[in-house]
């Protein structure tokens, strides 16, 4: 943003090629497995790390028999040192010879000593970060994860929950209308992303569990199913929003044109302290990613632009912006704000512009496609 | 009028949705509001930025204004030049950062009602700014071991750990204290610097070098004034209060965190201050002036504010879980979706409800997209006063002003502000959501902060004084008229008061009339206007004398709504059957003179 004296959009990206830059973080620090300049495949593993887990308290004074300020003399591993299970953490030699010992309960880090007291993290398990993305990975963070860039079609949504995976991208039905019911998918769509333009019905995301298929893509979800969305394995992205909603016609008809290809889904969801959006990215392998552009996180509201709208009646419908600026306007609901005029539905073609229902919505209303 | 040196200034809010920015500078000799702008804050991603966010509504100021305040690069002009461009001053407050998420630990809740006080008291503090206190996980023991404590500080993952003791006993009395400070000590050693909270001590002084001691030097210890049994402060200490040191690790971990704020800060007379508290002094500083009992209420995209000023009372409650945007599904459940809707003069189930819930949340800086959105969110800010109001009504001792006790205190002044209420198709719309969420008793003027600079009037106060009063007294603070709220036993329909309201100016004229229970009366009364009202109330109704039957005289404000008559009752019971209660809600709001909001349908 460089003009202030013109109003810049969030963009929703729905775009067939460009070149995506994706961080893959560890929550906690561990160790990256890949080098700089390496291809990764969505399955390989980018980094590993020991999920924290609740910390595990040893009165280790008592059981050396010894006072509180003199254990640390006799711990055999540094706070920090990592151990296996049964190894000896700490030892004592007693009168006639006699040793006491303490030895790890399982695989492990020693976290603290407190007045004779030790704190030890029992790893449960291992969390293994895979690519989720073709790629080349481009940055290495020692410790915490890698950067890697592809080039590939991008659509992104407006909620997710949280989840990732991967697999071969299905269109279902063949209207931005079409709802996800139990009757729509069988066992063929196990392992792939499968789009619906409409709503997310209960019996489709039972079904769509069921079968495990690896992930669903939706215009719209009623909030009163975002437990059960939750709950499930597979990742969830919608685009358009709560509610009954049809996706926008440029993101359906780009997922259209990825029918058939690999795809990833991640999807994220967060608005405060770090927003994200749920995305899906198919890769061109083809292509380099350098030689393709990257999308604009802002584009300008001007005459032309492409925009979609974010509440109200036209929730979810695509238009392209007919009015030279913004302008006061009293909207439905009554109150006032500055608003441009949309052509709904309206392609880059002039003629069709001139046959589509024009509306006035709120600039704060409106995310750019792009 | 001596030409002061501040004549020219921006304040700017940096608020968790929207960054609103205005332009203040001499017009005639008076300060006025030239320009206003707001542009969606752009402290998230992919912005990172919140100044690019200010710069935007400062480019629509210069628009507005037809001034250049902005350089090429976007920094402010300052000092305003000769020729006109730039300002003098600017000053800004934010509210956009994170809550501080608060732990209490020290005494075993459950042990007595003394120690649960104090630990109470220790959860409430974190009210007072933005600052969440977290629940500990369940347990069934009352004693927990070490290993308890520790994993139960992990669960809560907490930016802030008070250790609360009792104000008025050694350590060695308290075996319960010095357990916690072990437990913290040892959880905060397993935390990465990174991550590690601030931990303060709030306990008798006695116990502080013990406690120090314990938790070791690897941990940035705060102490703080200790609480007393009966929840009190302890009137003696010297040490700052726990209230304080809250703020001010939030300013320090949070508010001066935020990405890019040392640009702003870099441009400002004066340090950025937490919204809250800039809005907390603004509304002291105005009951100061009128000598007015007055509530300020700020309901917000991510928070509500509440501050009152009652004579050598100051509270302010900050519930950083409650706003129209961000928080406004957790509004809804907090209070109960049915509590909500009671408000709709229209029907809407429970499912379309929490759908409209779940897209403002994911699209928080859309406005309403249409009549539905908008009672909607009118109905969330209600909840969201009611849920704050009821926070602060545990610390208010209002002494005599408490007429009854399940009925708020009589306030003299109510003044609103925050996005939803500044965006309201109708002043009447934002007079009827304060009466319905706080509902006051006897007589109260309401205003709104028309300018939206309300919590940033102390901080253009602390630049130009000169510039604040006259602020206040002219178009930043509008009064919206004065309500009369009666208390009665009457049954719907029944007369309860008779008034007479005579117009003062140079051709007086009266105006009588009648009201029943559960009516509102709406009485033209322009701004600036005043009117003497006689209320002559029915034998069960008491119209704020603490006495029924008696009549009063007044002496009212108009403003932009007029004199209300909210002869509703207190508390407001609203009907169980969804039809009869819409209707009402039209009927009130028709009352109102928002009769047209039919015709939106």
């Amino acid at each position: 943003m460089t003009n202030f004296h013109v109003f810049y959009l969030p963009v929703a990206h729905a775009r067939p090629q460009a070149r995506i830059i994706r961080e893959r973080l560890l929550p906690h620090s561990g160790e990256v497995s890949v080098e700089p300049d390496q291809r990764v495949e969505p399955p390989h593993i980018v980094a590993r790390a020991a999920m924290p887990a609740a910390p595990l308290v040893v009165n280790l004074a008592q059981r050396l028999g010894v006072p509180p300020k003199d254990v640390k003399g006799f711990l055999l591993k540094a706070i920090g040192d990592e151990f296996n299970k049964d190894e000896v953490l700490a030892s004592k030699k007693g009168r006639l010879g006699r040793v006491s010992e303490y030895r790890a309960p399982g695989v492990g880090r020693l976290l603290a000593e407190h007045e004779g007291q030790l704190v030890l993290e029992i790893v449960p398990a291992l969390m293994e970060l895979p690519a989720n993305i073709n790629g080349v990975v481009t940055n290495v963070m020692p410790r915490y994860g890698v950067v890697i860039e592809l080039a590939g079609g991008l659509a992104q949504g407006i909620w997710g929950n949280g989840k990732e995976n991967y697999g071969v991208l299905k269109l279902l039905g063949d209207k931005p209308d079409q709802a996800l019911t139990q009757d729509i998918i069988d066992v063929s769509y196990l392992g792939a992303l499968v789009v619906v333009g409409g709503a997310i019905q209960a019996d489709g995301l039972k079904q769509a569990t069921a079968l495990q298929v690896h992930g669903v893509i939706a215009g719209s979800m009623p909030a009163s199913l975002r437990d059960q969305a939750m709950a499930a394995a597979l990742p969830i992205m919608i685009t358009e929003g709560f509610g009954s909603w049809s996706m926008a016609a440029p993101t359906y008809e780009l997922l259209k044109g990825f029918n058939g290809r690999e795809a990833a889904l991640r999807a994220v969801y967060r608005t405060r302290g770090g927003a994200q959006r749920p995305e899906l990215v198919s890769p061109l392998p083809q292509q380099d990613a350098a030689s393709a552009e990257a999308p604009p996180h802002a584009v300008l509201l001007q005459k032309g632009a492409l925009v979609r709208v974010g509440a109200g009646a036209y929730l979810g419908q695509a238009g392209r912006v007919v009015s030279e600026k913004p302008q006061t306007q009293t909207l439905a609901g009554g109150i006032r704000a500055r608003a441009v005029e949309i052509a709904l539905g309206s392609s880059a073609d002039t003629a069709a512009d001139l046959e589509a229902e024009r509306v006035w919505i709120p600039i704060h209303n409106l995310e750019a496609i792009g | 009028m001596s030409m002061p040196q501040v004549e020219s200034i921006i304040a700017a809010d940096i608020g968790s949705t929207l960054t609103k920015a205005v332009l203040i500078d001499v017009v005639e000799g008076d300060y006025r509001i030239i320009a206003r702008a707001e542009f969606p804050t752009t402290a998230e991603p992919p912005w990172s930025d919140v100044a690019l966010a200010l710069q935007q509504c400062i480019g629509r100021l210069e628009e507005i204004a037809g001034r250049q305040m902005l350089d090429d690069s976007g920094a402010l002009l300052l000092p305003e030049h000769v020729d006109g461009s730039g300002v003098d001053a600017f000053v800004a407050s934010a509210s956009a950062a994170e809550p501080l998420r608060v732990a209490v630990t020290g005494l075993m809740p459950g042990a007595s009602s003394a120690r649960n006080n104090i630990t109470e008291a220790a959860r409430r503090a974190a009210y007072t700014t933005y600052a969440l206190p977290t629940d500990p996980p369940p347990t069934k023991s009352k004693r927990l071991d070490l290993a308890a404590r520790i994993n139960a500080l992990h669960q809560q993952a907490p930016s802030v750990i008070i250790v609360a003791g009792d104000g008025a006993r050694a350590a060695k009395a308290q075996p319960s204290l010095i357990e916690a400070a072990h437990a913290v000590a040892m959880a905060c050693l397993t935390w990465p610097d990174t991550t590690r909270p601030d931990v303060i001590f709030s306990g008798d002084e006695r116990a502080r070098a013990h406690v120090a001691e314990i938790v070791g030097d690897g941990v940035n210890l705060h102490s703080t004034g200790g609480l007393q049994r009966d929840a009190r402060p302890a009137p003696d200490d010297s040490l700052p209060s726990l209230e304080s040191t809250l703020e001010a690790i939030f300013v320090e971990r949070r508010l001066n965190r935020l990405p890019q704020i040392g640009k702003l800060a870099a441009m400002a007379n004066l340090p950025i201050a937490a919204t809250a508290a800039a809005f907390g002094v603004s509304v002291q500083a105005i009951a100061r002036h009128f000598n007015f009992r007055t509530l300020g209420v700020d309901v917000g995209g991510a928070t509500t504010s509440l501050a009152l000023h009652d004579a050598a009372q100051f509270h302010r409650v900050v519930r950083s879980d409650l706003g129209v945007s961000h928080n406004i599904e957790r509004v809804a459940r907090a209070a109960g979706i049915a509590n909500v809707l009671r408000w709709l003069p229209q029907s809407l189930s429970e499912d379309e409800a929490w759908d409209r819930l779940a897209n403002k949340a994911a699209r928080p800086y859309t406005l309403p997209g249409d009549h539905k959105d908008l009672w909607l969110e009118q109905a969330i800010a209600r909840e969201a006063i009611r849920l704050t109001l009821s926070e602060l009504l545990k610390r208010w001792r209002p002494g005599k002003a408490r007429l009854y006790p399940e009925l708020l205190p009589v306030l003299d002044l109510i003044i609103g502000t925050g996005g939803v209420l500044n965006h309201v198709p109708l002043s009447a719309l934002n007079a009827l959501i304060l009466l319905d969420a706080l509902q006051p008793v006897g007589v109260v003027n309401l205003a709104q902060d028309a300018g939206g600079v309300l919590p940033v009037l102390s901080l253009v106060a602390g630049v130009g004084p000169q510039v604040a009063a006259e602020l206040t007294a002219h178009e930043g603070i509008v009064s919206l008229g004065t309500a009369i709220c009666p208390v009665s036993s009457a049954k719907p329909g029944e007369v309860i008061l008779a008034y007479q309201l005579t117009y003062a100016g140079a051709n007086p004229s009266t105006v009588t009339g009648e009201v029943k229970a559960g009516e509102i009366e709406l009485l033209p009364l322009g701004i600036n206007d005043k009117a003497e009202l006689v209320v002559h109330p029915a034998g069960n109704t008491d119209v704020g004398l603490k006495r029924r039957g008696r009549s009063a005289v007044a002496q009212v404000e108009g403003g932009l709504v007029g004199v209300i008559i909210d002869a509703r009752g207190r508390p407001l019971a609203l009907p169980d059957d969804p039809a009869q209660r819409e209707a009402l809600n039209r009927t009130w709001l028709s009352s109102m003179g928002a009769a047209s909001f039919d015709s939106y349908d």
